[in-house]
């Protein structure tokens, strides 16, 4: 229950669209009910979808940049986001997948902007935390880490956090035929370098 | 694709579970932010009013102080180039002390392709960056301190090249040389080409005439690629208790 949770939350102010918010059988209230109570400005339905849901980001940014402390800020910017532009968004009864296609493109932002900083053409050591190891598997990551980001971020949705090409558009803002001729390009760069990577 | 499909399925990374301490984070940004917002004071039309009339008297006051700083800065300290120069060392051995590292942060506003870039980079420890692109979407992120693209690919962090560092040793290499003057925006600039050690990348830049601060740099890389970047500012900030934070790094030593 909300109400409950007000003495520990620093989210805890007082609203009378608090006691609107439906409940289900098990006292939990739906995404739906708990983003129309954070639109009428109860910050306790805020709070909760943010528990409910950061997590999702996280992993979101995390698989795309590789990296805990990007994944931290991605996390925290796109959940103050959504929740501060909650009135642009179409299904309200769908705040974790909007939540998760903001944190993506927060994430591929900022993969494009590390590729600022260094040729990554040619670096030779992995640039994400779940790129490095030893044996086959570990190839493999370290030739997806060594993608472009428009190629790395489509590789990582579809193959290691189970995503439809059909999601992956949604999230990516692009078409599903773009999204497959992307996997498929990628799918060849990261053939051209496990192929390298058996005659080194 | 199938066997490189299955290839992908079996080199799937455990994913970590992310700190339980950045749950309180979100919600004390979020509770932060509704405060805020909550002590906005609604506009009414006479407070609107007043509002435009006091704007208009600090924008008068505050375009006056700028002139004021502004002239005083150009006197005085104009970040890297606030150094005194040798006024007999060619313009390549003053631009190349006048980037010379004086602090452990280096800090770079810039823009590239209409994305600017800020950051603060603590040698060898960590960087934070702030990006905000055409459409003022901005993105903070932090991570290992900043390498150059002149340096090549850093082995590892500590071992990177900061941007200052890099832009001197290419302009200490031997193969940098002035190749005539330029202009921006009505500002003198002396233009120097060059050619780094590592990774065989090129480059053009151009600082300030008068005091070799930073302006532009055009690097060029192996296989063609081009980074245009234009610096608003480019100093360096002692690691302090106060500064160390923008970097990303913990106050505490």
């Amino acid at each position: 229950m909300i109400a409950r949770r007000r003495g520990r939350s620093p989210l805890s102010g007082t609203s009378r669209a608090t006691s609107r918010v439906k409940e289900d059988v098990n006292g939990n209230q739906s995404d739906l009910s708990l983003v129309r109570a954070a639109r009428r400005g109860s910050r306790a339905a805020q709070a909760e979808l943010a528990r409910r849901h950061w997590r999702l980001a996280w992993k979101r940014a995390f698989a795309i940049t590789g990296r805990a402390a990007a994944a931290d800020d991605v996390a925290q910017e796109s959940v103050v986001s959504a929740l501060v532009k909650l009135d642009e968004l179409a299904d309200p009864g769908a705040f974790g997948p909007w939540l998760a296609r903001i944190a993506t493109r927060r994430a591929l932002d900022v993969l494009r902007a590390e590729r600022r900083f260094v040729d990554l053409d040619s670096l030779p050591e992995p640039s994400a935390d779940w790129a490095s190891g030893l044996g086959e598997a570990a190839d493999t990551r370290r030739a997806v880490a060594a993608l472009s980001p428009e190629r790395r971020a489509v590789i990582v949705m579809r193959y290691w956090l189970d995503l439809m090409p059909s999601e992956i558009g949604e999230a990516l803002e692009l078409p599903v035929g773009t999204v497959n001729s992307r996997i498929a390009r990628a799918l060849g760069d990261l053939r051209l370098v496990l192929e390298e990577q058996s005659h080194a | 694709m199938p066997e490189l499909e299955d290839r992908l399925g079996r080199a799937r990374p455990m994913w970590p579970a992310p700190s339980d301490d950045l749950e309180r984070q979100i919600l004390l940004t979020l509770e932060e932010h509704a405060t805020r917002a909550r002590q906005a004071p609604r506009k009414t039309f006479g407070s609107r009013r007043r509002w435009r009339l006091g704007a208009r008297a600090l924008a008068l006051g505050a375009v006056a102080l700028a002139v004021v700083v502004a002239g005083a800065l150009l006197n005085l300290t104009e970040g890297p180039a606030s150094k005194v120069l040798p006024s007999d060392g060619s313009v390549v051995e003053r631009a190349a002390a006048a980037i010379r590292p004086t602090g452990e942060i280096e800090h770079v506003r810039s823009i590239i392709d209409g994305t600017r870039y800020e950051y603060w980079s603590l040698s060898g420890v960590s960087s934070r960056t702030v990006t905000t692109d055409s459409s003022g979407r901005t993105t903070q992120y932090t991570a290992g301190p900043v390498c150059s693209v002149l340096a090549g690919p850093p082995r590892a962090g500590a071992d990177c090249a900061s941007t200052g560092e890099a832009i001197e040793e290419a302009l200490t290499s031997g193969h940098a040389h002035v190749a005539g003057d330029a202009t921006l925006d009505g500002r003198a600039l002396k233009r120097i080409v060059f050619t780094a050690n590592s990774p065989a990348a090129s480059g053009v830049y151009e600082v300030d005439a008068r005091t070799m601060a930073p302006v532009r740099l055009v690097v060029t890389l192996p296989g063609g690629k081009t980074r245009d970047e234009t610096y608003q500012v480019f100093e360096y900030l002692p690691a302090t208790a106060e500064t160390k934070p923008l970097a990303g790094a913990p106050s505490a030593p």
